[in-house]
């Protein structure tokens, strides 16, 4: 296929091009309670090819482009006049010029470790991982719906400039719905675990962290209403909030003008704590790690922010060319030095720890965050209890210099770095019944 | 107007997907097989840098689905053409035959009776053969518009899409074909002052081609001035208010908060209230909310839904009392009632789940002067910017871009963002006490179940007032 797509671009009027074939080796199990509702099977070929057109106005040098979509069932025909059409539409792409990596710019591949996966047939892994899942199941606790997919891809890359690579991965996903029945009804939680390797440890605590923090939440009550309280910020969203400075420190961002941030600007004043955040594109398990990036770049682990100081900006070949900057490849796994908050530095005196949001979410350009709470502790300085409902919402230039980092690190999906943060200076919304607007 | 065509594609293994079909049937209870081919373009304008790419929603291959012994299984594949149905038929029989072992809820056969049926929507002008220098050309203008409406405005990005969706469906006893085309377009202003950056967004969207481009130069002076309006919003003082919610929050309100919980495959997996409360007053008298994918031309709409079933309207609430919900092929057949026409995919590469289509409020008799002078403290809510479902515990998650302050019955000029809007939404919809007088649907983003399986739709209403705890 490679070839037959390459000779055609060769006879096509484009400057240059990139082209991906992905082919999907897939099982999905659906459980309803113990119960299959479905499985399915995938066989699938995905291509997907960017053109180049360059062109010249007024001396100046540009290179517009357009992705497409291949597929297999074509006939040499069909993608000539794809092709063809792509080409026109990237020529009325202006957009200024850029080069493609070449081989000398590239990079050699580096993959991870060989995956467990490889064992077994994808098919004969569903109910495995289904074994992994149900063993949990106990008194009062369902698992009411599970949906369990791997598959194994093999990719293939090469561009006008030379280039070839090819590799494979996992790629697998625990989707899991623990129910727990309670003295006022049932709760329940949900959460997807991605992941490239077996580990059958690591699922374990996934699942045993959901079913603990369900029963929490079968015992919480409304959170209160709190003014001027300090939250522990924790789980999936200490990676959400942290991917605001990864996005801000993109090429695109700089180039496009939605990040304020400058190389060698110091970016928190807190000399106590520092801040160094690295993008790094391999982390044990992470379902984000990256071999090429999509230019076809190997990327390389940057330093974006090191001592509160920005250090490196994430480039890709486009906007990292616009910016002069080193090409470092795109990735996308976070790494955060450790802080030097332990847990008897906070317990003095009350806080809201904030574990399971809705969808915690932070606005990549403004830095505005903040979710509804699912499952929550509040410590009154003598007792910690569970709590759910009402919401956490800040900025992140306000709470930049002042916020703590836990000395404890976790390594979870494609974060590694502190378990928690110590935020004050954010609204907590509650709802008590002495809530009303004022 | 101009039909949209149907898929050359698909005409031409039509034949070889029915030999596949027969070579399946003896093997199997029941054999069904959905054909896609979805083809779109995406162009994006903005001062630095702009784009042309297909459509994250192309999307060409097909599924089968088999019974057997009440066991369902399927297979998704997009390698076939004519002269590889014998081919095709041992590779899905072979996952079958292992697929099966497992231990299965059991499903009744689907009971459907024989329909042969094909249509094509009406487009004013199809965009699949246009000029790409000319769409850009359109963008640009707009874009010009944009930056010359305010100097605050630095940069902004003008977005256009349309999708052309092709799908057939065989079965034993049926033959189904539908080609339609929507469009959907994004005003983004980007405003500066003193290094402070924010945006919004404006969208139109609907059963359109090239034409839509031209509704979106309307929404720009408004947008341009609300994206300004942030620059000096204040952070809201956290508390249950009053609340304003224009048709797009209205919309978000309709889906999240109900409509999630009313896709009856959250019945079956024990996941949302809402199967205890039909037949049960879970509004106030004044609310009913539909969702209708047919006769509604909009973002969500389509003639058949990806398990061959017919498309129609559900009355989800009337004057307050749930009367039902929105069903899958199997959802239904669990619970012995009729699918309505909403089991969708994301792709042929997905499951299907009972999916929304356009879910919206139905209107009132108030006019929106009134409602306004009816709140002594409260915010007119405006502009979304996320939802998240929780039909098991019916708390609303949502987050909206900007609400301006109302104090005495009139606007204060106060504006604050982000605004998070959560509470229990039993309470928030038996505190609807005004309604206004016009739908306005909006189907410019896309809906996930939890975290993936996105689909298109739209949702909307008229303006409703209510209370809520904002943040």
């Amino acid at each position: 296929m490679i070839d037959r797509i390459t000779e055609l671009l060769e006879n096509s009027s484009c400057s240059g091009w990139k082209l991906t074939i992905k082919e999907t080796d897939g099982a999905q199990g659906y459980f309803i309670l113990n119960r299959l509702e479905m499985m399915r099977g995938q066989k699938i070929t995905e291509i997907t090819l960017t053109v180049y057109k360059d062109f010249e106005e007024d001396a100046t040098k540009y290179r517009g482009s357009m992705s497409i979509q291949l597929f297999p069932t074509m006939t040499d025909e069909e993608m000539t006049v794809k092709i063809n059409r792509a080409v026109a539409g990237a020529s009325a792409v202006k957009n200024r010029w850029y080069p493609l990596p070449s081989t000398s710019t590239a990079g050699t591949l580096h993959t991870g470790p060989v995956s467990r996966f490889g064992e077994h047939n994808v098919l004969d892994w569903i109910s495995v991982l289904a074994e992994d899942v149900v063993r949990h199941k106990r008194e009062r606790v369902d698992f009411n719906a599970t949906e369990i997919f791997l598959s194994r891809n093999t990719y293939w890359f090469k561009n006008s400039e030379g280039i070839t690579y090819s590799w494979d991965e996992y790629s697998g996903m625990v989707e899991l719905v623990t129910t727990v029945r309670g003295a006022e009804g049932a709760v329940e939680l949900f959460d997807i675990f991605r992941f490239s390797d077996y580990s059958p440890s690591w699922l374990d605590k996934k699942i045993e962290t959901q079913i603990n923090s369900a029963l929490d939440r079968a015992e919480s009550k409304p959170l209160p209403v709190l003014t001027d309280t300090p939250v522990l910020l924790g789980r999936a969203a200490v990676p959400e909030f942290f991917d605001y400075f990864r996005y801000q420190l993109t090429a695109k961002a700089v180039f496009q003008g939605v990040s304020s941030f400058k190389k060698g600007e110091i970016i928190r004043k807190n000399k106590d704590e520092m801040i160094t955040i690295s993008i790094v594109p391999y982390l044990e398990r992470s379902p984000d790690n990256v071999v090429i990036d999509a230019d076809g770049i190997v990327p390389r682990e940057v330093i974006i922010v090191e001592n509160n100081t920005v250090r490196d900006i994430l480039s890709d070949i486009q906007f990292g060319t616009y910016l002069e900057q080193e090409i470092t490849g795109i990735s996308s796994n976070i790494t955060v030095q450790p802080g030097n908050m332990i847990t008897s530095d906070y317990e003095q005196t009350p806080y809201l720890e904030a574990v399971e949001f809705s969808d915690f979410t932070v606005d990549k350009i403004t830095g505005d965050f903040g979710g509804e709470i699912r499952l929550a502790y509040y410590y009154d300085g003598k007792t910690r209890v569970p709590v759910t409902g009402g919401s956490v919402t800040g900025k992140i230039e306000d709470i930049l210099d002042t916020f703590r980092m836990s000395e404890k690190i976790v390594t979870d999906g494609k974060y590694c770095g502190p378990e928690f943060l110590y935020l004050t200076g954010v609204n907590i919304t509650g709802i008590g019944k002495d809530n009303h607007a004022r | 107007m101009i039909k949209v065509e149907s898929s050359l594609f698909l005409k031409s293994v039509k034949g070889e997907l029915q030999k596949l079909l027969e070579l399946l049937t003896p093997s199997f209870e029941y054999a069904s097989i959905l054909g896609v081919d979805t083809n779109g373009f995406k162009y994006e304008y903005s001062a630095k840098n702009s784009s042309l790419e297909e459509s994250m929603w192309t999307d060409r291959g097909f599924v089968v689905r088999l019974y057997k012994a009440g066991k369902v299984v399927e297979y998704s594949f997009n390698n076939f053409s004519v002269g590889d149905a014998e081919k095709q038929y041992n590779e899905i029989h072979l996952f079958a035959e292992k697929a099966l072992q497992g231990n299965y809820r059991l499903y009744p056969v689907p009971n459907e009776t024989p329909l042969v049926f094909s249509f094509s929507e009406d487009v004013k002008t199809d965009p699949s053969e246009g000029d790409p220098e000319r769409i850009f050309g359109k963008l640009q203008s707009l874009f010009t518009r944009a930056v010359e409406e305010d100097p605050h405005v630095f940069d902004a990005r003008i977005v256009y899409e349309w999708v052309k969706v092709s799908k057939i469906f065989l079965s034993s006893k049926r033959d189904l074909e539908q080609n339609y085309m929507w469009s959907q377009g994004y005003v983004v202003p980007m405003v500066r002052e003193s290094g402070k950056v924010k945006l919004l967004y404006a969208a139109v969207s609907g059963f359109d081609g090239e034409e839509l481009i031209d509704k979106m130069e309307h929404k720009i002076p408004q947008t341009v001035h609300d994206a300004v309006l942030l620059l000096s919003a204040e952070s809201i003082v956290p508390g249950e208010y009053e609340v304003l919610c224009s048709p797009d929050i209205s919309g978000l309100i309709a889906h999240e908060a109900f409509g999630h919980g009313v896709e009856m495959d959250m019945f079956v997996k024990n996941r949302a209230l809402g199967k205890y409360y039909i037949g049960k007053q879970v509004a106030n008298t004044i609310v009913s909310m539909r969702d209708t994918a047919y006769p509604v031309r909009h973002a969500g709409s389509f003639r058949f839904d990806d398990e061959g079933n017919l498309a129609g309207s559900t009355l989800i609430i009337d004057r307050g009392m749930l009367k039902g919900g929105l069903s899958d092929q199997l959802s239904a057949s669990f619970l012995r009632e009729q699918p309505t026409g909403n089991g969708r995919r994301q792709s042929y590469k997905n499951k299907t789940y009972a999916r929304m289509t356009n879910t919206y409020f139905e209107s009132g008799s108030d006019s929106l002067d009134e409602m306004i002078a009816s709140i002594s403290h409260g915010y007119l809510i405006d502009y979304t910017q996320s939802g998240m479902e929780d039909p098991k515990n019916w708390g609303l998650q949502a987050i909206a871009f900007l609400g301006r302050e109302i104090r005495n019955g009139a606007f204060t000029g106060k504006i604050v963002s982000p605004v998070v809007m959560t509470g229990y939404v039993p309470d928030i919809l038996k505190n609807i006490t005004m309604i206004s007088g016009d739908v306005e649907l909006s189907g410019s983003g896309y809906c996930g179940k939890g975290w993936k399986e996105f689909v298109k739709v739209s949702s909307g209403g008229p303006y409703i007032k209510t209370k809520m705890r904002l943040g």
